[in-house]
């Protein structure tokens, strides 16, 4: 018999008031029962444990538990029982008894019992196999087998999205979707992270010492509900100076995910590592290591531009900064920045300031390459929130 | 008992009341009964749509009627003799529309307790939603009413002025029928598995009723480990504890939070120590049902059969009165069912037991026979 948690008894409280014609019978009816609450009887959920009616579904990563149990229903006594459970499924065939030794005798009305527990890794058909071998009072030798065949079906659906932030972080949005028949307390969902980076989780909000989960009272998924985790990337130290030449496939990390359901029933999944393909830069790459979100309007301020070498030569590079319609550069325009070997990158600080509210697109920076004579256009490399710092209505 | 003196106004129906069917749990027969008394009221079998003379009375046995049949779990039947009834507001249910019968008596003949069933009704008809609607109206108006009283006028409104004795009194039975209400409404919450909201609800129940505080707090701890939030459950849990150290040694209490620390163990998979609390609850409480009965299971859990079988079957011979209920015969069956294919045997033993004892309104359901 699968051992599935025990569910809780619900009654179904029909009361009356005592000026009404049952008088106190139904009060008293609800106070003998055993399973109300005592001092609350129209509270529905009581405490008396029900065993599992039926198999019920099984989930990968869910434990699948079970209880085994021989029973001597004959009237002779019973020699030399071994008692083996198997669990085979498409790809293997394991193992779960406990014990290997046999019982030495099995007298009428008695049972051997086992409870075996197992992880379930596989999606698909299982097949408990219980073999029974045991020798009769007269010493012929028995064996049978019994077989109880169930799915294991898959509990969530995970999509992820990327994200590429303007500086060198990476965000990830995982969407995971509850697909099985009841309501699933998520307990842990975390991203284990590549080599390569740092992880950061933004999926609680820490408000003086408690953190409080973003999903608030909702914990729980209810079937078929969906729920998005946000997680923030940054490539380390060692790997930062090599970020913009990372071309292609790079490997994020994993999701390990932890849910409960009825009474503390656990279930544990990890995915895959993922994966995401790396944007091209081109032969220069040009990025954003310091800029500020929100200025004031006319009131210059400084950004600091890293330019990367992103190809196999060697480049020798003039930086000319172009006004736009709302961004007006300050500074001096067709400077020499000097050579750049490949790989290798430079900061180089700008200041600049917007003529326009809102949210202003940082466009207007061309870099020419003096050896090939070559110009590499970067427009809308950032955004800006740009403020009216006055309160007056003159602004 | 004659049907006789239930024409007559004003007489209650003690006969029905005392009845030996009622209290021995033969509803069915009770149902029987309520419904020839109907038929000499002139209601009844067949008499839909005639013109109606209700009275107080002829009202009371619809109430139990209908009640009893939701409790033989018949709710089609008892949605389907709610009808002609409409919403319990028609004019034929107000004391005003039989002025030479009630002369001037105002307001509604229908029973509290009958409204209540009433708007539950729904829910159990897959129709959990009419049912809310239903109790929110019941809990507005009980609202009304309690603001009307607390503001020193009379139940609807009006500027009659009550007596000190009947406001106070007026006061309390508003306040436990609107708590009534919200217990209801809380529990067709849970049955739409509407967790916050129920849990919610439940908790706002605690200022209505504050001596239920240990029951409302440990029974939202175990909603919260149904979801499967043990974190969440333990904290409500440990709010009974502080509760219980503080005030000092109720037995009631003391045996709740045993139980609340026991269901705990069992959703962290610690049987041993959950079978061990709940026999700690035994040594306070020796006869506790509940106690009985999860010691019993966990026995189960962890590979006694035979203990669990033996202490289940014990406890239905010695006091069968308490024992032979549906939840414990469930798991007696179920195991039964593990030990042997020849369980039927067992099972018809079962029943045996039950039929001399339980009246017709057993639900046999539980004995797995079929």
């Amino acid at each position: 018999m699968r051992l599935t948690k025990p569910t809780l008894f619900t009654n179904l409280p029909v009361t009356c008031e005592g000026r009404d014609l049952p008088g106190d019978l139904f009060a008293q009816l609800m106070r003998e029962d055993p399973s109300t609450i005592k001092g609350a009887e129209t509270l529905m959920l009581g405490e008396m444990l029900t065993l599992p009616q039926n198999f019920g579904n099984i989930f990968l990563g869910e434990t699948f538990s079970s209880y085994i149990s021989v029973h001597n229903d004959s009237n002779q006594v019973v020699k030399d029982i071994l008692v083996k459970a198997d669990l085979q499924t498409s790809s293997q065939r394991l193992n779960l008894s406990a014990s290997n030794t046999a019982v030495a005798e099995l007298k009428p009305e008695c049972c051997i019992d086992d409870v075996i527990h197992h992880e379930v890794k596989e999606i698909g058909t299982h097949i408990l196999v219980c073999a029974v071998s045991y020798t009769s009072q007269f010493g012929e030798k028995l064996y049978f087998r019994k077989f109880f065949k169930f799915q294991v079906l898959k509990p969530l659906d995970v999509k992820t999205k990327f994200y590429n932030a303007e500086t060198d972080e990476v965000f990830l949005e995982a969407q995971i979707q509850n697909i099985t028949t009841s309501p699933m307390f998520m307990e842990k969902v975390s991203l284990e992270p590549s080599m390569m980076y740092n992880v950061t989780e933004l999926n609680s909000v820490t408000s003086r010492d408690q953190g409080e989960s973003t999903f608030g009272k909702m914990s729980y998924l209810q079937p078929m509900d969906t729920r998005q985790y946000l997680y923030c990337l940054k490539p380390k130290m060692e790997y930062a100076e090599k970020a913009g030449v990372i071309k292609g496939v790079t490997v994020i990390g994993k999701l390990d995910i932890v849910w409960k359901t009825n009474l503390g029933e656990r279930g544990r999944l990890q995915t895959s590592q993922l994966q995401r393909m790396a944007p091209g830069y081109g032969d220069i790459r040009l990025s954003l290591e310091v800029i500020p979100d929100t200025v004031n309007l006319e009131e210059p301020f400084d950004i600091v531009c890293k330019i990367t070498n992103c190809s196999e030569r060697t480049m020798d590079l003039v930086m000319e900064m172009c006004n736009m319609r709302s961004i007006h550069w300050c500074g001096i325009s067709g400077r020499q920045l000097g050579k750049l070997t490949p790989g290798a990158s430079l900061l180089l600080p700008l200041t600049v300031f917007s003529s326009e509210q809102g949210l202003q697109s940082i466009s207007g920076l061309r870099l020419t390459d003096t050896f090939l004579k070559r110009t590499y256009e970067y427009d809308d490399v950032a955004q800006v929130c740009v403020v009216c710092p006055f309160m007056s209505n003159e602004c | 008992m004659t049907h006789n003196k239930a024409s007559r106004c004003g007489v209650p129906l003690t006969c029905c009341n005392s009845s030996p069917l009622q209290s021995s749990k033969n509803w069915r027969a009770a149902v029987d009964l309520t419904g020839r008394l109907l038929t000499a009221h002139g209601q009844g079998y067949g008499k839909a749509g005639q013109p109606t003379s209700h009275t107080t009375d002829s009202l009371q046995l619809w109430f139990v009627r209908l009640s009893l049949l939701t409790k033989l779990n018949l709710f089609q039947n008892a949605e389907l003799e709610c009808e002609p009834f409409g919403n319990l507001d028609q004019p034929d249910l107000y004391y005003e529309y039989y002025p030479t019968v009630y002369p001037g008596r105002r307001g509604s003949m229908v029973p509290f307790s009958m409204r209540l069933l009433h708007a539950e009704l729904p829910q159990y008809l897959g129709k959990p939603q009419e049912a809310l609607d239903r109790l929110y109206n019941l809990k507005t108006i009980c609202l009304a009413i309690l603001e009307n009283l607390e503001k020193g006028l009379a139940e609807d409104g009006s500027m009659i002025t009550l007596a000190q004795e009947n406001r106070q009194a007026s006061l309390t039975l508003w306040r436990s029928r609107l708590s009534r209400v919200m217990y209801s409404m809380a529990n067709c919450l849970l049955l739409m598995k509407d967790y916050v909201l129920a849990v919610e609800t439940y908790h706002s129940i605690i200022q209505y009723e504050p001596q239920q505080r240990v029951q409302l707090l440990s029974g939202i701890g175990r909603i919260f480990l149904q979801i499967g939030d043990v974190k969440t459950a333990e904290r409500y849990f440990q709010d009974v504890e502080k509760a219980y150290q503080m005030k000092g040694s109720n037995l009631s209490h003391a045996t709740c939070v045993l139980m609340n620390r026991a269901f705990v163990y069992l959703s962290q998979n610690n049987y041993t120590d959950a079978h061990a609390t709940f026999l700690e609850v035994l040594k306070i409480d020796p006869k506790n049902p509940v106690a009985n009965n999860n010691a019993a299971v966990c026995l189960l859990y962890l590979g006694r059969l035979k203990e669990s079988l033996g202490q289940l079957e014990g406890l239905v011979q010695q006091d069968p009165a308490l024992y032979l209920h549906e939840s414990v015969l469930f798991n007696l069956t179920t195991m039964y069912e593990l030990e042997s294919s020849r369980s039927t045997q067992k099972k018809q033993a079962l029943l045996d037991a039950v039929a001399c004892r339980e009246g017709d309104s057993f639900n046999t359901q539980c004995l797995k026979l079929v």
